[in-house]
C-alpha cells in the first residue's frame, strides 16, 4: 500500500490519458500479486517492484503502439491533472519535464525514472539487468538528450 | 531549465501525484481480482482451453476406439465414405496419440508461461524470458497446424481415392504420398506467416528493448 507511488510514477511515464493509466496500474497490480511468492527478500522490495512494474509497462506500451501514435504529445500534457502543479514549481515546468521524458525511448524512460527517484547506479543496474558502468553510459546519453530537449537553442 | 532542477521538479510533482491517485485497500482487492489483459495472459487462457478440449478429445477417441470391434466390417461414414472398423481404429488411435502429444506440448508451454508470470527477473532477463515464451508459442502453433493439416490431408485423400477399392501400391497411393509431402510445406509457410503476423511486431518490439539493454547489441 505504501509503495503504490512507484506504480503511479511508472504509469504516468508510460501512458497517455486516464484510461490507459488505470489499465496499466491494474496490470502491474495483478502481476505484482502473481509474482509476490517469488519475492525472497534477496533484493530490496522497491527493486522487486520496479522490475515487475517496468516489465509490465514495456509489454503494455507495445500493445498500444498503434493508438499511441495517434495521440499528440500536447494532448497528454493537457491531460495531466491540475493537482501536480505544486507550489514550488509552476505547471509549465512540470509539463516541460514530462514532455522531455516523453521524447526518450521506452528503455531510457525507465532509466531516467529510476535516476529521478534517486536510485544508485548499482540499484538501477540490478533493476535493468545491466552493469553499473553501462548505467553510467546510458545516463550520460540520456542527460545529453534531455539537455537538448529542454534547451533547444 | 537546468538538469539539476529535474529531480526537484520530479519530486515536487510526484508528491502531489501520490495524493491524487492513492488507492484504498478495497480498491486494491477489487483490482487484483480482475482479469489480466496482457498478450501473454490472453495466450495463457487460450492454451488452458486447448488443454481441456484436448483432454476431452482423447477420452472420447479412446472410448469410441475401445468400443469398436476391429474384426467386423464397419458401416460408419466419413465424408460419405464407409470405413472399415480397422481403418477407424487406426484413425481414432492415431488422432488420440496426436492430440495427446500436442496437449502435452501445450501443457509444457502453459507451465512455462506460469513460471514466467511468477518470476521477478531483472528487466533484461525478463525480456529474454518472454521472448523465449512467445517464440515457443509460435513454434507450437506452427507444429500443431503442420501435423494436424497433414493428417487431415492424408485422410481426405485416402478416403476419396480408396472409396471403391482396397489400399495397394498404385497411382492413388502416389497421389496420397505426394499430397502428404506437399501439404506440410504449404501449411508451414502459411502458418508461419500468420503466426508472425499475429505476434511478429510484438516480438520484434521486445527484442528491440532487449537489444537496447545489451552493451554490445547484435549488428542488424
Amino acid at each position: 500500500m505504501e509503495s503504490q507511488g512507484i506504480i503511479h510514477k511508472v504509469c504516468t511515464v508510460y501512458t497517455r490519458g486516464e484510461e490507459q493509466r488505470k489499465d496499466l496500474f491494474q496490470e502491474i497490480l495483478i502481476q505484482l500479486w502473481r509474482s509476490y511468492p517469488s519475492f525472497r527478500g534477496d533484493a530490496k522490495f522497491t527493486t522487486w517492484m520496479y522490475r515487475i512494474s517496468l516489465n509490465v509497462a514495456l509489454q503494455q506500451v507495445r500493445k498500444r503502439k498503434k493508438s499511441l501514435q495517434k495521440v499528440e504529445i500536447s494532448t497528454r500534457i493537457l491531460e495531466l491533472p491540475e493537482a501536480i502543479q505544486s507550489n514550488e514549481f509552476d505547471g509549465a515546468e512540470i509539463k516541460l519535464l514530462y514532455k522531455a521524458i516523453d521524447q526518450l525511448n521506452d528503455v531510457e524512460k525507465g532509466i531516467v525514472l529510476l535516476y529521478l527517484e534517486e536510485e544508485e547506479n548499482e540499484e538501477i543496474a540490478r533493476i535493468m539487468g545491466i552493469t553499473p558502468n553501462y548505467v553510467r553510459v546510458k545516463l550520460h546519453r540520456i542527460k545529453a538528450k534531455l539537455k537538448k530537449i529542454l534547451n533547444p537553442q | 531549465m537546468e538538469l539539476s532542477q529535474l529531480k526537484n521538479i520530479w519530486e515536487s510533482a510526484n508528491s502531489q501525484l501520490d495524493e491524487e491517485f492513492r488507492m484504498s485497500k478495497e480498491e486494491f482487492r477489487v483490482s487484483i481480482r480482475k482479469r489480466s489483459n496482457t498478450v501473454i495472459s490472453k495466450v495463457k487462457r487460450i492454451m488452458k482451453f486447448k488443454i481441456i478440449m484436448g483432454t476431452i478429445c482423447i477420452f472420447l477417441l479412446l472410448f469410441v476406439g475401445i468400443n469398436l470391434d476391429w474384426r467386423e466390417v464397419g458401416d460408419e461414414f466419413i465424408l460419405g465414405v464407409p470405413l472399415s472398423n480397422p481403418e477407424l481404429l487406426i484413425l481414432y488411435g492415431f488422432l488420440a496419440v496426436l492430440v495427446l502429444l500436442l496437449s502435452l506440448y501445450n501443457l509444457f508451454s502453459y507451465r512455462k508461461i506460469i513460471a514466467y508470470q511468477r518470476s521477478s527477473f531483472d528487466l533484461k532477463k525478463s525480456l529474454s524470458e518472454i521472448i523465449a515464451v512467445i517464440k515457443n508459442i509460435i513454434q507450437l502453433g506452427i507444429i500443431t497446424d503442420v501435423i494436424g493439416m497433414t493428417c487431415i490431408a492424408f485422410f481426405l485423400l485416402y478416403i476419396q481415392l480408396y472409396k471403391y477399392q482396397t489400399i495397394q501400391s498404385d497411382y492413388p497411393m502416389l497421389i496420397i504420398l505426394l499430397g502428404t509431402l506437399i501439404t506440410p510445406f504449404f501449411v508451414y509457410r502459411l502458418t508461419k506467416f500468420l503466426q508472425f503476423r499475429k505476434y511478429g511486431n510484438y516480438l520484434q518490439a521486445l527484442e528491440t528493448y532487449r537489444d537496447e539493454l545489451e552493451e554490445n547489441p547484435p549488428k542488424m
